[in-house]
């Protein structure tokens, strides 16, 4: 796959990647996720880019690794990126649009028709 | 380990296009060799590869590929942009390669030309430019050497055949091995970098692994670096 540039760095991507997946529920508790070289192949990447996912992803206890075994989801980590999530959501992504808006003189009421209908397909 | 330490290189002696080059690349990386047009990248990699004869010292693995000896030989494969044909198949060429390389793997050939969409029974003659192109290229990662140089590899090629590019080096990145890919087309390569080597008149201004650049420079986005490092506007 091609990634974004002028965006976030390339591990950081595949660590949202990975996030999503959990938080849709297509990775569960205990389950192993692919091994470094798989990740590397289906993502196109560096192994060593995704060692960098891997080791933010342990060090925030989203996953644990087994020796020998290679690395699962933790029993937290579905709330732990929840957590994550929504402060990145709170703190970044919406006082971004709020400036966008802003700048576009657009009221809340403007947009909240639009943003039910889009969150309910 | 590839190193150099004021490595000179003119096709002319009054105007060398490598000026004391200082170099340092430690192994298990894929270094993007970058810089302007005409700044020295191909260059570069024929000498490091033994192709050019340089001066200074430089060694790859601890030897001078100057003395081109038969384990240095064994040990690297330059991947030029452009490269001689001969008029026979892939398969005959890999017959004649094979055993030059005690790490020729057919399984690496056998992949990449399948994935590729390269008959290995065809005419390299008789092939489109970036069929041929995706030949050589399976064939040079075939080889499976230890320090594999590219130049410009994903030129002439179609979009899915960057892809399947990029995944056949991606399996054959280990610690052991190190690749050099100078490009222009950083998009097409960027996932596969760890390493970023930028190549100016006066010699390698940068090379380092692309976490130490974000750290330094506030962002790994691999051009940004390049055109703040290379004044262009």
């Amino acid at each position: 796959m091609e990634f974004q540039t002028n965006a976030q760095p390339i591990f950081m991507q595949i660590y949202d990647l990975i996030c999503d997946k959990v938080l849709r529920g297509e990775i569960k508790p205990d389950e192993q996720i692919p091994s470094v070289r798989e990740l590397a192949v289906e993502l196109e990447v560096n192994p060593n880019t995704i060692m960098r996912t891997i080791e933010r992803l342990l060090q925030q206890e989203i996953i644990y690794s087994k020796r020998g075994k290679g690395n699962f989801l933790t029993a937290d980590a579905l709330r732990i990126i929840t957590e994550v999530r929504t402060s990145r959501l709170l703190e970044e992504r919406l006082p971004a649009l709020a400036a966008e808006l802003q700048l576009l003189h657009y009221s809340p009421s403007d947009v909240k028709a639009r943003l039910e209908e889009l969150m309910k397909q | 380990m590839i190193k150099a330490h004021n490595l000179t290189y003119g096709y002319i002696q009054v105007q060398p296009v490598l000026k004391h080059i200082d170099l340092d690349m430690p192994a298990g990386h894929v270094y993007g060799l970058l810089g302007r047009n005409g700044i020295g990248k191909s260059t570069m990699l024929k000498v490091l590869s033994g192709a050019l004869i340089g001066q200074g010292d430089y060694t790859v693995d601890g030897r001078d590929p100057r003395r081109r000896e038969v384990e240095f030989q064994q040990s690297i494969r330059l991947i030029p942009e452009n490269e001689a044909l001969y008029d026979i198949t892939i398969q005959d060429y890999a017959r004649v390669t094979r055993p030059l390389y005690p790490t020729f793997s057919d399984e690496i050939l056998r992949q990449a030309l399948d994935e590729l969409h390269v008959p290995a029974d065809q005419k390299l003659t008789n092939m489109s430019l970036g069929q041929q192109k995706k030949a050589l290229i399976s064939l040079s990662l075939a080889c499976n050497t230890p320090y594999i140089l590219m130049d410009e590899p994903t030129n002439g090629m179609d979009i899915p055949s960057k892809s399947c590019f990029r995944k056949l080096v991606a399996n054959m990145i280990d610690e052991q091995r190190t690749i050099i890919i100078s490009t222009h087309q950083v998009d097409d390569l960027e996932g596969l970098i760890d390493y970023v080597t930028i190549m100016e008149n006066d010699g390698i201004i940068l090379s380092d692994s692309l976490e130490a650049i974000g750290q330094k420079y506030g962002t790994e986005d691999i051009k940004q670096v390049f055109c703040q490092l290379v004044n262009i506007e």
